[in-house]
């Protein structure tokens, strides 16, 4: 049998189709149809929310000035879309599992009732358009179960890659590789797929499905691999920036920039997330290379009015690594614009603005980018007084492509107009 | 824990805001799965003993132990999730592509090394002294004529019209000498093109001195010699024997080629290598012999790719396996939704909880011999395996996984407050805190009383200026008055507080979650969770007084805060003092979730006898370490299970409570989960 299919399998490189299949530039438009380009998507993720006087812009709509902690964006000013206002629906951890799944844990452990998040639910539309279903990135991330916020369809969480070389490695597996071999391991590695499906359906069959969670998560992704693997070979061939060998906080976060700009221009994948810290933030010592001892969670908490300036100094540098992957991605022409006008960036925070201190889901604040072949806005500061945050998620299926989709999450159901020109 | 203290605090009626849209804090109810009242208990499903991976060293230590590889593809792994305080808990283990993309690749670079070490024979008997195939795909390189070294000097030149090919005129018994690189050991042809102007009787062909061929040359000719060469450079010679008649002698010497390594074939042997493999193997991998039906997926991996592939496939076949990657247990069904482990899942689930690594010989032999059924097989292996370095290694990491110990590598501490706190005191810290743990668990005996009671430690020179002492060596060192136990040690004490100073919040929640298994709600919903602000006329003490005065807080903080402040008198990285700010230190406190009010003790030692004499400890130690042993949450199906253990832990030695569960229908069953077992 596997022979059988493996000759199958080599029969149906590019080369017989007698088309030069090249990915580049010219990615597969699945779904979002935005001329020649495809869209593509970022999430991330900073904690413990923000002051008024520190996030704010000035002044309203298109005349908006950029406030303290948005000032590293200037120049992006007519690429950014800014939104207050949203309300969510449970506080402290609970928070994290809401911002990007639309659902709040049962036990304020953080772990959501259920998946996807946000980009899990792009990447598993768009699957098998790009060789890396989807790319999830983090700065001094952890591994316990409130620490995430990229979780499978299953409601699994899917963890972070930590190092700025790993980022790196994670894309470019899957680039600059010689057809030739590439071609004979997609078909071995079909083969042996194939063994690894058939013992989990007959372990299956042997276990009450109570006890099967991660074996089912396990069947479920090596057949979605194999699906992908039966799909024609179609090479990637993408110029890479220099290998990361920092590993502190700026080289680590910047060479993950450059990994999701390289990932987005090269068709590697279409969705990306990063996440800053676990939970709570990134700790004591973590913010040393911008001056800053303590971490986020404790100057977010520690006092009032940030005396120190400390706080403001975290979220001013989260703002400058927002804005250099902006400038990355805007640096890139594609199809009569750039990538950026081609990629949806959104900034989320579980916590929205408030006084020092506060743990609260109210007046939710986002800072959006990019998207403007898709009818994003662009260059405008507005206010949702009060919309159920669930609906922000949602609206974000209908701007990437997915206008039928009816709900996500718990409560999603409305479409936010604030999104669009 | 299904049985535990669920604190009945929280936010109380008075204080808080209650938001709208979110769940509320509430009381919390004990966590029994049996009540239909879930609102505020976790969902049983999140609980569920499902088949848990194994961890990433025990991954590791299995493709060390059975392959004698330690792949660097390791690395790709996602770190572990400590979530429920051990590494192999599977309610925080989880799968992703990641997890798979790394297995695969941890397959493929064992199998690629395996094959290039030509280490077949050592993972089964049925690959002596079978011809593998070349670890690396043939390939043919050439050296020209004038890249050979040509002699006598002389007589050497270089032919008018092609300047690649070197000659020799009128010398007798030239010779050619050529210098070679071969890229993997293995088999080649070695080819030498030359024209003779008269007939050579004798041309001897030399590798690396040892003579391999004579041949006759007559004119234009190519001489080909099979090689067996190992990796690197190789010199070939070329020793023309030139008589009378040859004293016109040219030769033209036009090219060298090598190629291979050649593949010399015995697919007889190499299938019977595969099976071999498949048996031998493939059992060590899976902890089990390998099924019919899997060997026959298995060998057609192998029977779908010709040379090294095949085997590489079929390697790959059984190291990415889910029966390696996962502690796969099924055994037979004894009651409703529960099931006797076999055997061999039994041996698998003991080594691996008790070393971290698959099954040794001795147990293997057990079991294959049928002697490894009943309670006292278990126990003698049990205290077999605990008792050698692998087990004793798991120990210290259960130690430092349970105690939090393993937060040390890393630790920040602010200079300013704590100066001379270094990378050497850490590392001081990390030795002191493991010897401690294998003196008291190994030399010493001690029981769960005695290690927090203890009066005696292991200090390292490094670090022992924390406790005010000054050692040499790491020797047993009494230990001053203020401090017993291993509450009391500085590795303790720095990582249960924070950056600039303590956190008797921190201390108190470490003692009720990892002492006593108390299950804390979070902070209410929509307060505003503030450590009090730095103030140097006040003790921690009285800076945290908002938690007894606040009606908001007092609820949880009642039970937490009495037991950090007597932890007072130690600063964060674990220095006695009298003083803080200059001000008297207040360490009187209680442990009012077991029945110790507030006021009752004074200082750590006090709080160390109390949870000593408590019947918490035992009962919460019980559950960790069947928490970690068996990589699963407890339910009310181990009631009898955990008593057993409890009462061990109690009384004897703590290696005696660790074996003492091998005895129990714990460790021999598995469960579905309890609304699937009704």
């Amino acid at each position: 049998m596997s022979s059988n299919r493996r000759a199958f399998l080599k029969g149906l490189g590019a080369t017989a189709l007698g088309i030069p299949l090249v990915r580049g530039l010219l990615g597969q438009a699945a779904h979002a149809t935005t001329g020649t380009a495809p869209t593509r998507f970022v999430l991330l993720f900073t904690g413990n929310g923000q002051l008024p006087s520190h996030w704010l812009p000035s002044g309203k709509g298109t005349g908006f000035g950029l406030s303290p902690v948005l000032q590293p964006l200037a120049g992006l000013e007519h690429k950014l879309l800014l939104l207050r206002g949203f309300q969510g629906g449970s506080t402290h951890s609970v928070g994290m599992s809401e911002t990007t799944t639309g659902r709040p844990s049962l036990d304020g452990g953080g772990v959501p009732t259920g998946g996807p998040s946000i980009d899990q639910f792009f990447a598993n539309h768009w699957a098998g358009d790009t060789p890396l279903h989807s790319l999830e990135l983090g700065v001094m991330p952890a591994a316990d179960p409130y620490d995430h916020i990229v979780y499978s369809e299953s409601g699994l969480p899917i963890p972070p890659v930590g190092s700025g070389l790993g980022g790196f490695e994670r894309v470019f597996a899957y680039a600059n590789e010689d057809p030739a071999v590439a071609e004979a391991r997609r078909a071995a590695k079909g083969s042996v797929l194939d063994v690894f499906a058939r013992d989990l359906t007959d372990l299956q069959g042997k276990l009450d499905p109570s006890t099967r969670r991660l074996l089912d998560e396990h069947l479920t992704l090596v057949r979605s691999q194999e699906q992908e693997l039966l799909q024609p070979y179609i090479p990637v061939t993408c110029e890479a920036p220099p290998t990361p060998t920092g590993t502190g906080l700026v080289d680590t976060w910047n060479a993950h920039n450059e990994s999701i700009a390289a990932a987005f221009r090269c068709g590697v994948t279409r969705v990306a997330t990063m996440r800053v810290g676990g939970w709570g933030g990134i700790e004591s010592g973590g913010y040393d290379e911008i001056g800053v001892a303590a971490g986020h969670h404790d100057v977010a908490h520690g006092g009032s009015d940030d005396p120190d300036g400390n706080l403001l100094a975290i979220n001013r540098f989260h703002s400058e690594q927002l804005a250099d992957l902006l400038r990355k991605l805007d640096a890139v022409p594609e199809a009569g614009g750039t990538l950026l006008d081609h990629t949806v960036v959104v900034w989320v925070n579980e916590f929205g603005l408030g006084a020092f201190n506060h743990h609260s889901r109210s007046d939710l604040q986002v800072v959006m980018a990019g998207g403007s072949a898709v009818g994003m806005a662009n260059g405008t500061y507005r206010e949702v007084a009060g919309v159920d945050y669930a609906h922000f998620l949602l609206s974000l299926t209908h701007l990437l492509g997915f206008p039928a989709t009816a709900t996500f999450g718990d409560r999603g159901t409305d479409v936010v107009p604030e999104l669009w020109a | 824990m299904w049985w535990a203290l669920l604190l009945a605090c929280g936010p109380g009626s008075s204080g808080s805001k209650s938001d709208d849209d979110g769940p509320t804090n509430t009381t919390v109810t004990t966590s029994d799965p049996t009540t239909t009242d879930t609102t505020d208990t976790p969902p049983v499903e999140s609980h569920a003993p499902t088949t848990r991976r194994l961890s990433n060293i025990e991954l590791e230590h299995t493709l060390r132990v059975v392959l004698g590889v330690t792949p660097e593809a390791l690395s790709l792994l996602p770190p572990d999730s400590h979530g429920y305080t051990f590494d192999r808990v599977v309610a925080s283990q989880t799968m992703s592509r990641a997890h798979l993309d790394a297995a695969y690749a941890i397959g493929e670079e064992a199998a690629q090394t395996l094959l290039a070490q030509g280490r077949l024979a050592e993972l089964s008997s049925a690959c002596e002294g079978v011809d593998l195939p070349p670890p690396v795909t043939s390939s043919t390189s050439r050296l020209s004529g004038v890249e050979l070294t040509l002699g006598p000097d002389w007589s050497v030149g270089v032919d008018d019209d092609d300047p690649s090919i070197a000659t020799t005129i009128y010398a007798p018994d030239p010779i050619a000498s050529a210098s070679l690189t071969f890229p993997a050991d293995g088999t080649y042809e070695v080819r030498l093109e030359l024209v003779s102007s008269a007939r050579i009787q004798q041309l001897e062909v030399r590798f690396e001195g040892d003579l391999v061929a004579t041949e006759q040359v007559d004119g234009t000719a190519t001489v080909a010699v099979e090689v067996d060469a190992l990796a690197g450079p190789g010199v070939i010679d070329y020793h023309l024997i030139t008589t009378p008649e040859n004293h016109n002698l040219a030769v033209d010497y036009v090219s060298v080629e090598v190629e291979g390594p050649i593949d010399t074939g015995d697919p007889a042997g190499r299938r019977d290598c595969a099976v071999g493999l498949v048996d031998d193997l493939g059992d060590r991998l899976f902890r089990r012999p390998v099924s019919n039906d899997e060997a026959d997926r298995l060998l057609g991996l192998f029977d779908g790719e010709d040379g090294a592939a095949a085997f590489e496939l079929l390697l790959i076949g059984m190291i990415a396996s889910p029966h390696t990657l996962y502690l796969v247990e099924v055994g037979e069904e004894v009651e409703p939704g529960q099931h006797e482990l076999t055997p061999w899942e039994q041996a698998a689930r003991l080594s691996y909880a008790l070393c971290e690594e698959p099954p040794d010989a001795q147990l293997r032999e057990a079991v294959r011999d049928g002697n490894f059924a009943g309670p006292d097989a278990l126990e003698d292996h049990a205290r077999r395996l605990l008792e050698s370095p692998c087990g004793q290694r798991t120990v210290e990491r259960f130690v430092a996984q349970w105690l939090h110990l393993r937060e040390l590598d890393g630790l920040n501490k602010s200079p300013d407050a704590f100066p001379g706190f270094d990378q050497d005191t850490l590392d001081g810290l990390m030795a002191e805190s493991s010897r401690y743990t294998y003196e008291m668990v190994y030399p010493r005996q001690a029981t769960l009383a005695d290690f927090f009671t203890s009066d005696v430690a292991w200090p390292d020179p490094r670090s022992s200026w924390l406790m005010g002492l000054s050692v040499p060596t790491q020797e047993e060192t009494p230990l001053p008055d203020e401090r017993r136990g291993v509450l009391s040690q500085p590795s303790l004490l720095a990582v249960t507080a924070g950056f600039e100073g303590t956190s008797p919040v921190e201390r108190g929640v470490f003692v009720l979650e990892q002492l006593l298994c108390a299950e804390l709600p979070p902070p209410p919903a929509d307060l505003m969770v503030a450590p009090p602000e730095p103030d140097p006329s006040l003790t921690t003490r009285e800076r945290w007084a908002a938690h007894s005065d606040n009606p908001a807080c007092s609820g949880c903080h009642v039970l937490i805060d009495p037991i950090g402040f007597s932890f007072e008198a130690f600063d964060g990285v674990g220095t006695h003092r009298d003083t803080e700010n200059g001000l008297p230190i207040d360490t009187s406190g209680g442990v009012p979730s077991i029945g110790v009010e507030d006021g009752e003790l004074d200082g750590l030692v006090d709080v160390s006898f109390a949870l000593a004499e408590s019947e918490a400890l035992p009962r919460c130690f019980a559950t960790q370490w069947l928490r970690s042993s068996l990589g699963r949450l407890d339910d009310p199906r181990d009631a009898e299970s955990l008593a057993t253990v409890i009462e061990a832990a109690t009384a004897d030695p703590l290696l005696e409570a660790m074996v003492a569960w091998v005895r129990t229908p714990a460790f021999i069953r598995r469960y579905d989960s309890l609304e699937a077992s009704r």
